[in-house]
């Protein structure tokens, strides 16, 4: 009997030592995340994760270990516990804090990928509904997005509509649930709901996000009212993107089919004029020798359409044909990312990188994905966590979403280069066309005993101005940063 | 045939960048990135994209920066004499203008009062000193006050590149008419302390400065129509403005009047062609 005490004694002390020590090593843990030495308190936490019986302290130690990284600024690997704890539920009673966790960490990463999924898959509407309303617009919105780039309409209009229109995120849903409109052919909802986007953010705004969203609704209107054969309320919303913002090229660019539309060639050639300028020349620009050629084949002044073909001619035929073949070579699908950050390759020219760098998905891409190589690179050089367990699990997830991250974005970033293939190959059609199609007339001309080759022509009157508020400068072959978007062609018809 | 032509071309372009590219747009976000522009403020045409000939008619239509019409402009100026013979001004003028018209406005400058400063340049002192000659008395009057009415019209305007900075300026000629207050020498009164030696009769006061320099004084004109002369006033200027409402100007201004000395009956006469240069920093309201 007493032997029996004897070993139910030492059991219990074997059961209650490490009991007693895994709080206690928590206890020490949570002492150097409290006095900001995240750097110790994550390996700390690790430990106590891996190695503590008890699940609750385990599931403290997962939280402030995800915590830890997070103030680190370590978010992929942050990434990698919170999503843990994320994924157990409300069983989990850390599961708003991981919620939480994921949704700073989204924003701050700039992630369009693991967390939108992550909340699609896992998606407990009761569970987050106690979340602060502001995540609560954010996970809405998050999800909208989602299923938007799914093409999963209904159910990203679903989201986007309890995206309160007091939230910050609110002019970005309105912005979508427009698209959204387009996409189901209702111009009419579509116009409305763009321009309640614009009337919500005044022009003057401070929010450089907001603004952006703006300007991006009135380049959405100039398109919409371009589809609908509106074109002079098209050109006026084009017109009403800022200078200098980010969608003014683009703006300019496809006025000059508003303008092409409305018959005021001179407008639409100024405008490509502009988009020529030494200014943008590292865009992408195809269709603008295409607008060009046919404005000034209207105006049948052959010698400057065949100028137009010849210019796209330099430049675009040998573009498409290095990148036909760079299309056309086998490439693990993170090459072609890698091949646009690098600004292009031998094969596939420097706008055509820059064209899909410059989109906002890519920056957000090539963002987080900088971010998770910095932090490869931190792990590898800190001595306390290098050739630890901790370390190499760090890395081992870092590593895992980088690799999942690179195939993403090189499906995306092939996809995007197939886009502009497809354009680039149009393009070339229809200058084939005009170039076909000069020659013809030109025969005609010729048949007809017309001259065909024009001498120097007189110079034409300046084109009208709406009021004294404006003033006319002549174009002395040298661009001037503030006359970029102000050019206008004086073209008379020669066709008779 | 070219109306076949014309819309077959209408057809086969179908702009790639519109109505389609909304709905299909792969960002749901709009692009970040602004466009690319160089540093420079003005680029060579040969780094251009598109070709154009000598003969294309291509213009700037361009909303003006800055808007003068309906504008009150005041303008506070300091000036001085531009290559004076016998007399130079340094002082200080007020201009106030209303522009009618983006290229017409009415203009009001006087010189402050107590705040024109006129001086006899070298020559008279040589001519006093080493030469034992006298300039006519009627050279040797001062302007002392102007004031002007005048119609400033501006029918060119350009820009340049200042440090970068892109400034637009316009050039106007002025002219109008206003009235001119002037002094004239005059010699130390017999008796006075500082009656000057064989001065003959004394007509005023002379400061201790004043006889050491030149032996004479200077007094407000006997006749009202020697004191206060009407005159005419032409210039040409230059206004930029570095914001809607500040800027500076440059003005040159030619005072005309036709003045009269008359000492001791001996009467001279001469055309006064004061030739001001202008510098002031100007508001608009």
């Amino acid at each position: 009997m007493r032997r029996i005490f004897q070993y139910a004694f030492i059991l219990a002390g074997l059961v209650v030592t490490p009991l007693s020590a895994g709080a206690a090593d928590l206890e020490s843990a949570l002492e150097l995340y409290q006095s900001e030495n995240y750097v110790e308190a994550a390996p700390a936490f690790f430990e106590v994760m891996r190695r503590d019986p008890n699940s609750d302290r385990r599931d403290q130690a997962e939280i402030y270990l995800a915590d830890s990284l997070a103030k680190l600024k370590f978010y992929g690997a942050a990434y990698a516990y919170y999503q843990d704890i994320y994924k157990a539920g409300r069983t989990n009673r850390y599961y708003l804090n991981a919620a939480e966790g994921l949704l700073d960490l989204q924003t701050d990463l700039h992630d369009r990928i693991f967390v939108p999924n992550l909340f699609n898959e896992k998606l407990d509407t009761k569970g987050l509904a106690q979340l602060d309303q502001d995540r609560i617009a954010q996970v809405n919105y998050m999800l909208g997005e989602l299923h938007y780039r799914r093409n999963k309409l209904r159910d990203a209009a679903a989201f986007l509509e309890y995206v309160p229109t007091d939230s910050n995120l609110s002019p970005k849903a309105k912005y979508l649930e427009g698209l959204i409109q387009v996409r189901k052919n209702r111009p009419k909802k579509a116009r409305e709901i763009f321009e309640g986007v614009i009337s919500s953010v005044p022009a003057d705004s401070d929010f450089r996000e907001k603004l952006r969203v703006r300007n991006a609704s009135l380049l959405a209107l100039g398109r919409l009212m371009y589809g609908v054969a509106n074109y002079d309320a098209s050109s006026h919303y084009y017109g009403e993107i800022p200078r200098g913002s980010q969608f003014w090229f683009q703006s300019m660019y496809e006025n000059a089919w508003s303008y092409y539309k409305q018959e005021n060639y001179g407008r639409a050639l100024g405008e490509l004029h502009s988009i020529t300028a030494p200014y943008f020349a590292r865009h992408h620009m195809p269709e603008a020798y295409v607008i060009q050629g046919t404005a000034y084949f209207v105006a049948c002044q052959w010698d400057r359409v065949r100028r137009s073909v010849d210019m796209f001619k330099t430049t675009y035929f040998p573009m498409l044909e290095g990148f036909s073949r760079y299309m056309k070579e086998r490439k693990k699908p993170d090459a072609y990312f890698l091949d646009v950050i690098h600004g292009g390759t031998d094969l596939l020219a420097g706008e055509l990188a820059s064209e899909v760098r410059r989109s906002q998905t890519f920056r957000d891409y090539y963002y987080h994905f900088k971010h998770l190589e910095w932090e490869l690179a931190e792990i590898a050089t800190n001595d306390m966590w290098r050739g630890t367990k901790f370390g190499d699990d760090l890395t081992a997830w870092v590593q895992s979403e980088l690799d999942d991250l690179k195939q993403v974005v090189g499906v995306w970033t092939k996809r995007q280069l197939r886009f502009r293939l497809k354009n680039l190959k149009a393009f070339k059609g229809q200058i084939d066309i005009l170039d076909f199609e000069v020659t013809d007339a030109e025969a005609t001309w010729l048949e007809q005993g017309r001259e065909i080759l024009k001498g120097r022509r007189a110079r034409l009157p300046r084109p009208a101005i709406p009021n004294d508020q404006w003033q006319h400068w002549r174009f002395n072959k040298e661009y001037w940063k503030g006359e970029l978007g102000y050019f206008q062609h004086t073209i008379r018809s020669e066709c008779d | 045939m070219n109306r076949v032509i014309l819309t077959s071309l209408m057809l086969l372009v179908v702009p790639q960048l519109a109505y389609g590219q909304v709905a299909s747009s792969e960002d749901a976000s709009p692009a970040l990135e602004t466009a690319t522009l160089s540093e420079e403020n003005s680029e060579s045409a040969s780094q251009a994209r598109t070709k154009f000939a000598e003969d294309e008619s291509i213009y700037v239509v361009q909303e003006r920066a800055y808007s003068k019409k309906k504008k009150f402009e005041l303008t506070p100026l300091f000036f001085t004499a531009v290559n004076p013979k016998f007399v130079g001004y340094v002082g200080l003028s007020l201009s106030a203008a209303y522009h009618l018209r983006e290229n017409f406005s009415l203009e009001l400058m006087t010189s402050l009062p107590y705040a024109v400063f006129p001086f006899y340049s070298p020559i008279v002192y040589d001519v006093f000193y080493y030469e034992d000659l006298t300039p006519e008395r009627v050279d040797l009057k001062q302007m002392t006050h102007f004031t002007g009415l005048s119609a400033q019209f501006s029918a060119l305007y350009g820009k340049f590149e200042f440090y970068g900075v892109l400034l637009d300026y316009d050039l106007y000629a002025t002219a109008g008419f206003g009235i001119t207050l002037t002094k004239t020498p005059c010699t130390a009164k017999i008796g006075s302390s500082n009656a000057s030696t064989g001065a003959g009769e004394g007509e005023c006061e002379v400061t201790d400065q004043e006889r050491r320099q030149l032996g004479f004084g200077l007094k407000t004109p006997d006749e009202l129509a020697d004191y206060l002369k009407f005159s005419a006033q032409l210039g040409g200027g230059l206004r930029m403005f570095f914001t809607e409402r500040l800027g500076l100007r440059f003005e040159v201004r030619n005072i005309v009047y036709a003045d009269r000395a008359n000492y001791q009956g001996a009467v001279t006469t001469d055309i006064r062609n004061i030739m001001l240069l202008f510098v002031g920093a100007t508001v608009l309201l």
